[in-house]
């Protein structure tokens, strides 16, 4: 099962959320929690994770020859990223960061000048869970937990437009490995664009995080109309509860039937948690995680059962 | 010397425009000891998606501007400008023509860094990639 954690602007406690979640669910399941925020991840350092590379992300870079280039400007005119600029008698140039590897510019040559190179556009890692042997604090990392648990992360090279593709590898990746985990939970980047829906695709379960404030409301509307769009099914939750106004983010539920699962109090606690680098939300996302696992295995087995 | 200024209207006495990549036009106006406008450029960068300032760059670099008088440019749109020798100044509050003015008097300052990084995802705050500007990147 894969579930998805996203949210409106940043700083709605979406990766709180995500970790806290993961976190949980490795005490009983074999869970993978993917970092999809490629601009900005940080679940690793919510949890303490020292992430190592295992893979760069490459994609197509052209590459343009002078002795054959026309410069007819055809490949600049094609190029829907902007990337390639083009001045009436000078040769093309490219600007790589711009550039999505497309590959429309190489068909649209008639002078065969342009040929495939690559170009690195981001990085995926990976990170496991460090067992703290000497910590008696509540929700300390137990072995069982370590062995359970695994981050992905992806990161964009810095300046590069191309986040979607680094997202599509990140969850590409992961994917080789989801055959040996029960439970994939992506922590996707804020917002509607290209990288989030291509976060989104093909979870069973989206989890909206928002904040009860007309601007939380306003996210939280677009991000659902998103989630019917694609046909995907969502929960809320929401986020510092107590401070907001809480029956803005109750309407909007309300509207679009989609019910709100979770229910996030502001507490100091949470926020010294948060700055210690261990998931904050310990007891109340358990409950949450046992009783949403059951409800999902209820569903599967439901599924399983039809011809 | 022909120089463009960004602006919010098609003459002399239109307002200048802060933004780069994304103003409605540019005044094109060729500047000795008169000051005389060639004409208006429409800036079709207006609406692209990502690299609007690129494409603004490039349409200038196309008309042979020598020098830019605007707000700040993103490294992407810098790179192109430089490659093509042209400069910019930055732009002040008032007219086009009130500007070309300043420049004239050498009272206008060149800008030699680029500015933050616009991603095309207009309406979006400073810093980390928002969720505001729905649609603009699909
Ligand atoms: S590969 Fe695509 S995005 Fe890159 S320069 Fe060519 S046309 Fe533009
Ligand atoms: S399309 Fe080919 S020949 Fe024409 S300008 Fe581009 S590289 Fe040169």
């Amino acid at each position: 099962m894969r579930i998805a954690i996203t949210g409106g602007k940043g700083g709605t406690g979406k990766s709180t959320v995500a970790t806290s979640i993961a976190y949980e669910m490795a005490k009983g399941h074999r869970t993978l929690l993917v970092d999809c925020d490629v601009e900005c991840p940080d679940d690793h350092l919510l949890l303490s994770i020292s992430r190592e590379k295992v893979q760069d992300v490459e994609t197509l870079l052209p590459s343009f020859n002078q002795k054959t280039c026309q410069r007819c400007g055809n490949c600049s005119r094609v190029c829907r990223q902007n990337a390639l600029v083009f001045v009436t008698y000078e040769y093309p140039f490219l600007i790589p960061e711009q550039c999505n590897g497309c590959g429309a510019c190489i068909l649209a040559c008639p002078e065969q000048a342009i040929t495939e190179d690559s170009q690195v556009i981001g990085t995926i890692y990976q990170g496991k869970l460090e067992t703290q042997k000497d910590s008696f604090e509540q929700g300390m990392v137990t072995k069982r937990m370590a062995k359970n648990f695994l981050l992905i992360s992806g990161e964009v090279a810095v300046g590069c437009e191309a986040s979607t593709l680094v997202v599509n590898a990140t969850r590409k990746y992961a994917s080789q490995l989801e055959d040996d985990y029960s439970l994939t939970v992506i922590d996707t980047a804020a917002g509607t664009h290209c990288n989030v829906i291509a976060a989104l695709m093909d979870t069973n379960l989206v989890l909206a995080v928002s904040e009860p404030t007309p601007l939380g409301k306003h996210d939280l509307d677009l991000i659902l109309k998103l989630l019917e769009k694609i046909g995907l099914e969502a929960r809320i939750i929401t986020n510092r509860a107590n401070i907001g106004n809480l029956n803005l983010i109750k309407a909007l539920a309300d509207e679009k039937g989609v019910k709100i699962v979770l229910e996030i109090p502001y507490k100091k606690e949470i926020l010294e948690h948060y700055s210690r680098g261990v998931p904050a939300l310990g007891d109340l996302v358990s409950q949450f995680v046992v009783d949403m696992v059951k409800e999902a295995l209820l569903e599967e087995s439901s599924v399983e059962e039809e011809p | 010397m022909k120089i463009a200024v960004a602006a919010t209207g098609e003459n002399l006495d239109s307002g200048a425009s802060p933004v780069f990549g994304r103003c409605p036009y540019f005044i094109l106006a060729e500047v000795n000891d008169e000051i005389q406008e060639i004409k208006a450029l429409n800036n079709p960068a207006m609406t692209a998606g990502g690299g609007a300032g690129i494409q603004a760059a490039q349409l200038l670099a196309e008309e042979k501007a020598k020098v830019i008088i605007s707000g700040s440019v993103g490294p992407n749109a810098f790179e192109v400008l430089r490659r093509f020798n042209m400069k910019v100044y930055e732009i002040q509050p008032g007219t086009v023509e009130e500007n070309l003015k300043l420049y004239k008097k050498g009272e206008l300052e060149e800008i030699t860094v680029p500015g933050p990084e616009n991603r095309g995802r207009a309406g979006m705050g400073a810093g980390r990639g928002g969720g505001r500007g729905v649609g603009r990147r699909f």
